[in-house]
């Protein structure tokens, strides 16, 4: 076994990643650029390698600088989390050269699974059922044109390299597919480094679920049941669960199988995640891509099976078989995660970076918050703005959703803006209570969302209170010792004085 | 002391009297009196007794405006006599901004519109990167691109005029 590992990555998954390989003895090298000089990651680690500038480019994208930070601390394994270069297959290959094990697929099926084109190949002939669409990326617009018109409009833009939403946009009419051909491309060539993009039949009502696959170098492939991640904006999940709503236990099996099947089509060794769009009019389900990493929604399977994703993929890695069978893997009761991202639902859900002023992260039975910040970390503008993951494991949906209300109502975040009390409200919505989550549920539903505010009238008195208490006096900021004579007013001595 | 705040902009006159105890006040709005007892757990956290009723709120801003943070749901709270200290930088306001600036640092990754071009309401003019995505501004209002003030690859600033919009006449 591994004695330190590298974590080739930021934020609250590399802070994850560090939890197991703590409790597996195993010592963690944090990297981090400019603006992670005091993030949570470089904290919790036992060491921390800095890498440089901000800019993803020179710092977590940077392989050179990752591969000797590995050497130079002696750590013979980088776990490249999810994003940054954890599907990049050149990174994986230069690992291997510079025997470093990455933890995660061998460079050859993540470069076939990464390109979508290629993706779909192998499933057609693994006999896994594909949506219809182009089997080639494409850059001539009139030919782009032409593939739109046979497939029928709407269409899905797609970046052969994709992953996460991002170069992916749908078009509903012939006049926006080149402008958006361009969009998606550009978005596709800063996100991936590979602009290629190619179209795809847009589902009309389809639901997002996702099958989390563990294979080993022996050959033995499981999988450990679903996710559905319908609830989706900007084309990225916002909340998953699992068990999904629209699954019973014979379309389980069967869209089980066929993700094993692809698994093992496409020589899958490590953590892996088939993605389906589900049709649940007729069960029909067609393969969307293979994440050939750990995903970000993985606590919600982690919450149900009871089992620790990254100590099988740090056992896998090492050489070790599954020491687990298909028939051991059951799920109990039922798991959400709400993404908590840095960004401003009442607009488009843009990107809010800033100072977090206070943090106060929710607690209790069953709920866990997979979070990589703390009061007082700058959010920067370079990186992904994701926050924490929240999850919460109850014995029924029902109670799931009710424990996850109470959680986002005890999390506070200030100085930046987070989608909490949107996230309520789709919990507590009548459509999401019923299962009816289809990845169109956002713009049904929510479109143009402003955050009404239940309780203006005790915020105004909180204001007001708080002008009547002021906060201790300012430059000390925070606690100021009782009975401290310097204190201008009685305000503030009085403490936790009450009846 | 009489209040008038404005919540998410929506208006609400709000009257304090002192309770007659050091931490507890009377607070009225739109004729009904609450009786509030505060206490200050730390510079964010208020703990609040209203009527008997248990409330934890957590705040952070200036004297004139402040987010107030109850049961997860974020409220923008002004005080519409106390506006000095907040440079008279929009608020309130749920409609589209009516200049053509970026929500936050960004990077011009395309200028949609060039000088001379009409525009639509509503009409994407730049897109911008911020955090790896990428985001359309939309003009406020229609009528001609008076004047572009960035270029493609430049990182702007909230605040930064990206592009000039002169307003057609006789729109709403």
């Amino acid at each position: 076994m591994f004695t330190k590992i590298l974590v080739a990555n930021r934020g609250e998954i590399a802070v994850r990643i560090m939890a197991t390989l703590k409790e597996m003895g195993i010592a963690s090298v944090a990297v981090y650029s400019d603006a992670d000089r005091n993030a949570v990651h470089v904290t919790v680690a036992d060491e921390a390698v800095y890498l440089g500038a901000s800019e993803p480019a020179e710092s977590y994208l940077h392989m050179d600088r990752i591969i000797e930070a590995a050497r130079a601390t002696g750590a013979q394994a980088i776990h490249p989390g999810y994003g940054f270069l954890a599907e990049n297959h050149l990174f994986a290959a230069r690992c291997a050269e510079a025997d470093i094990v990455f933890i995660g697929p061998a460079p050859e099926t993540i470069r076939d699974l990464g390109d979508k084109t290629v993706a779909r190949q192998i499933m057609v002939k693994g006999g896994v059922p594909v949506i219809p669409g182009m089997t080639e990326p494409e850059t001539d617009p009139a030919v782009l044109a032409a593939k739109a018109e046979e497939l029928g409009y709407p269409v899905l833009i797609k970046a052969a390299a994709g992953g996460g939403g991002k170069g992916m946009r749908v078009v509903e009419t012939p006049a926006d597919l080149e402008e958006a051909c361009k969009a998606a491309a550009s978005e596709a060539q800063s996100a991936f480094g590979n602009g290629a993009i190619y179209l795809e039949k847009c589902l009309t009502q389809p639901r997002h679920v996702e099958v989390q696959v563990m294979a080993d170098h022996d050959g033995n492939t499981i999988h450990l049941l679903e996710r559905e991640c319908s609830i989706q904006r900007r084309h990225q999940k916002i909340i998953e669960e699992s068990p999904s709503p629209a699954l019973d236990a014979a379309l389980r099996e069967e869209m089980g199988a066929a993700a094993v099947a692809a698994a093992r089509a496409a020589g899958y060794v490590n953590a892996g995640t088939v993605e389906f769009l589900l049709d649940d009019s007729d069960g029909s389900f067609y393969f969307l891509e293979v994440n050939t990493r750990l995903q970000v929604e993985h606590p919600v399977t982690e919450m149900i099976t009871g089992i620790d994703m990254v100590r099988l993929q740090v056992e896998i890695a090492a050489g070790n078989p599954l020491n687990l069978s298909q028939e051991q893997v059951t799920g109990r009761g039922h798991a959400i995660e709400c993404r908590i991202y840095a960004e401003d639902p009442e607009n488009d859900f843009f990107p809010s970076p800033g100072d977090i002023l206070y943090l106060q992260e929710p607690a209790g039975p069953g709920v866990r918050n997979d979070c990589g910040v703390r009061t007082g970390t700058r959010v920067p503008v370079e990186y992904d703005p994701i926050l924490s993951k929240l999850v919460v494991h109850a014995e029924t949906r029902e109670a799931a959703i009710a424990r996850m209300l109470k959680a986002l109502s005890e999390y506070v975040v200030l100085g930046i803006k987070t989608p909490i009390a949107f996230l309520k409200e789709v919990l507590a919505s009548e459509p999401f209570a019923r299962g009816a989550t289809y990845t169109d549920f956002i713009p049904v539903h929510f479109a143009d969302w402003r955050d009404q505010g239940p309780d203006r009238e005790l915020a105004a008195i909180a204001f007001v209170a708080g002008e009547m208490t002021p906060a201790a006096a300012t430059g000390s900021g925070t606690e100021t010792s009782s009975g401290a004579p310097s204190l201008p007013t009685p305000w503030q001595t009085l403490g936790n004085w009450r009846m | 002391v009489e209040y008038h705040l404005s919540i998410g902009g929506t208006p609400l006159a709000v009257e304090t009297e002192n309770g007659g105890e050091k931490e507890a006040f009377v607070v009225t709005i739109a004729d009904k009196a609450r009786s509030v007892r505060c206490t200050r757990l730390s510079p964010y956290h208020l703990h609040l007794d209203i009527d008997g009723q248990s409330v934890n709120a957590y705040l952070c801003g200036n004297a004139g405006e402040k987010t107030v943070v109850i049961n997860g749901v974020a409220y923008p709270v002004v005080d519409e006599d106390n506006q000095g200290r907040s440079s008279g930088r929009k608020r309130g306001g749920d409609d589209f901004p009516t200049e053509i600036t970026p929500p936050m640092p960004a990077v011009v990754v395309r200028l949609l519109k060039t000088t001379g071009d009409t525009v639509e309401k509503g009409e994407g003019v730049v897109v911008v990167s911020a955090m790896k995505m990428e985001s359309t501004i939309k003009s406020p209002f229609s009528g001609t691109v008076s004047a572009v003030n960035t270029a493609e690859g430049e990182k702007v600033m909230p605040g930064d005029i990206l592009m000039e919009v002169a307003e057609e006449e006789n729109d709403e």
